[in-house]
């Protein structure tokens, strides 16, 4: 039985088409109800919904055996996977952004305000760049307009919500999408079907 | 009196099983104080998995620390020489951070270190060794081997020189990551062939298969030190694929160590069900260099408590008997009573009431003395 978490929402139903494709279906029923757990034991596949940022820990505890995470969630906290393959989908970048026409005071400390505390930690240190991180939980555009942080660091994905909030982008930090991750200890067991899933899933993508 | 195995927790059944085990391969039992003095740890941070270390003063100011690794204290106090060589076997509690929780645990690890030579058959010695301490724990095993030197001359080979290039490339390494190790090749300037030859090393797309991948090396990777790694590699191989163990020991060369520690082989060791490596080591020829040892030194370690977190023995009964007496039994009855009846082997517990909660295969109750 191969287990795969697949994160719920958009990019999880995405994620599931391409893999769907590929031969890894699981009849219609996918999406369709609120579901959370999903098997087809003649392919020997079982799929489970689970929050996106949780994906990761559901792979490395073994509970799912492969996952699908975006790169951000990765890059944020680190997890011990294998990470076998970009799946090319739910493509978007982290970014600083800030209100249109703002200008940095490097004289004084810099406030950020994020939900990414260690990828915005990691790029500022990087620049040796004295900062303050404001953790919040959503909504972050509003964070500069109200005067909350001098800017953010956020996922852009075509920037309509900076737009409209009169933001706009003023420097790339990485690149973002979907990634296939694997548990390192059921890579050794379950290696044959894992690296038949990646090489099908490869072939998928090109298309 | 025997010892019922079946009875021990997965944790003391693993450990006696691994005590006969190093014993009989002839190595002795180190037992080492729960604390040692900090700076031991400051000068070797990067050789520790996690740099947060439970410290405190003792009596005359100095700064002690609870004991984050056994290998380094080991290293610290041996006098093996090539000629007369330790080898040594310990289980200990190692007081590490959670990277999850932020939270410090207590592991009990076991693990074993040779020191002294740094010949062929001492690594086979260890590699064999791991693999039976691997299957002590669970028959379905695998025991995964790399070759420190095999990555260092495949990074010289790219021409990979600045420490950071090497160290972000090792984590791509690291996690198989072939997409992002692909972009990033590209930007610090390694030749597109080079790197395509470390992506198929690394990819896992031969299963690891020992054979396969020792054969995709020679082929792919032409540098003097990957071709003495190689040859190292061929020989172990050579002995090997005769043992039992043929099948669950895997070539990997997305394994890579701290490379100002270990030199050779790594090893790396899983079992079906826990999720997490629980068998961890290699060749530390540099380590013992750095403590100003001139000999050559391999180990590994094993985490216990890992291992006793995935397999749970919950009994099925608190105990085999409850010998329920009244206000009015003697104690000498009721002593002599439970003696009676663990005689039979089973185990007895003593109780004026049913103890709430607890579950009992029998209850016998005393009375006027008797059964």
């Amino acid at each position: 039985m191969l287990n795969i978490a697949l994160p719920t929402g958009r990019l999880g139903d995405r994620a599931y088409s391409v893999l769907r494709d590929a031969g890894y279906g699981c009849g219609d029923v996918f999406g369709d109800n609120r579901k959370l757990i999903f098997k087809n034991e003649e392919q020997g596949i079982s799929y489970f919904l689970v929050k996106p940022v949780d994906v990761p820990i559901y792979v490395e505890y073994g509970i799912a055996d492969i996952g699908v995470a975006g790169k951000d969630i990765l890059i944020e906290h680190s997890p011990d996977v294998y990470e076998l393959l970009d799946l090319g989908i739910g493509r978007c970048r982290m970014a600083v952004a800030a209100k249109n026409g703002y200008k940095e005071d490097n004289n004084r400390t810099l406030r950020v305000a994020t939900k990414f505390v260690n990828a915005a930690k990691a790029f500022y240190r990087g620049k040796s760049r004295e900062i303050e991180i404001i953790k919040l939980s959503g909504s972050i555009e509003t964070a500069p307009l109200l005067e909350l942080s001098d800017v953010i660091v956020d996922i852009v994905e075509t920037g309509t919500t900076l737009k409209e909030n009169g933001l706009s982008v003023i420097e790339e930090i990485f690149p973002i999408s979907a990634r296939l991750i694997a548990n390192k200890s059921s890579y050794n067991f379950k290696s044959v079907i894992i690296n038949e899933a990646v090489e099908k899933l490869k072939g998928e993508i090109k298309k | 009196m025997t010892l019922d195995t079946d009875k021990l927790s997965k944790e003391d059944s693993v450990y006696f099983t691994l005590k006969d085990i190093y014993g009989r391969a002839g190595y002795t039992h180190y037992r080492l104080r729960k604390f040692e003095e900090y700076s031991l740890y400051l000068e070797n941070m990067s050789f520790l998995t996690s740099e947060s270390i439970i410290t405190f003063n003792d009596a005359d100011g100095k700064l002690l620390a609870l004991k984050p690794d056994v290998t380094l204290s080991i290293v610290k106090n041996t006098k093996a020489t090539v000629e007369n060589g330790e080898k040594l076997y310990y289980r200990e509690s190692v007081y590490r951070m959670d990277a999850r929780t932020r939270e410090y645990r207590e592991i009990c690890q076991a693990g074993v270190e040779s020191m002294g030579g740094n010949d062929l058959y001492s690594t086979l010695e260890i590699i064999m060794l791991a693999a039976e301490s691997l299957k002590a724990i669970d028959c379905d095993f695998m025991l995964n081997i790399s070759h420190m030197g095999f990555i260092r001359g495949m990074l010289a080979d790219c021409g990979i020189t600045s420490e950071a290039v090497s160290a972000e490339i090792t984590e791509y390494i690291n996690a198989k990551n072939c997409h992002d190790l692909r972009i990033f090749a590209e930007k610090a300037g390694v030749p597109a062939d080079k790197a395509e030859s470390l992506i198929e090393l690394i990819s896992g797309k031969n299963d690891n298969d020992f054979e396969n991948m020792l054969r995709a090396a020679g082929r792919l990777i032409t540098g003097s030190k990957t071709a003495q790694a190689v040859a190292e590699l061929e020989e172990i191989y050579a002995v090997i694929k005769d043992t039992p163990y043929s099948e669950r020991i895997k070539l990997d060369f997305s394994i890579v160590s701290d490379m100002n520690y270990y030199n050779g082989i790594i090893l790396r060791g899983y079992v079906r069900g826990v999720p997490k490596s629980v068998l961890s080591g290699g060749r530390y020829d540099k380590l013992m260099k750095r403590f100003n040892k001139a000999v050559g030194a391999m180990g590994f370690a094993i985490n216990l408590s890992e291992v006793a977190a995935y397999y749970g023995t919950k009994p099925e009964y608190d105990a085999d008997i409850l010998l329920l007496y009244g206000n009015d039994d003697k104690p000498g009855d009721i002593f002599n009573a439970a003696r009676q009846l663990r005689k039979s082997g089973g185990s007895v517990l003593a109780a004026c009431s049913v103890p709430e909660g607890k579950k009992f295969k029998q209850i016998i109750c005393l009375g006027d003395g008797n059964i």
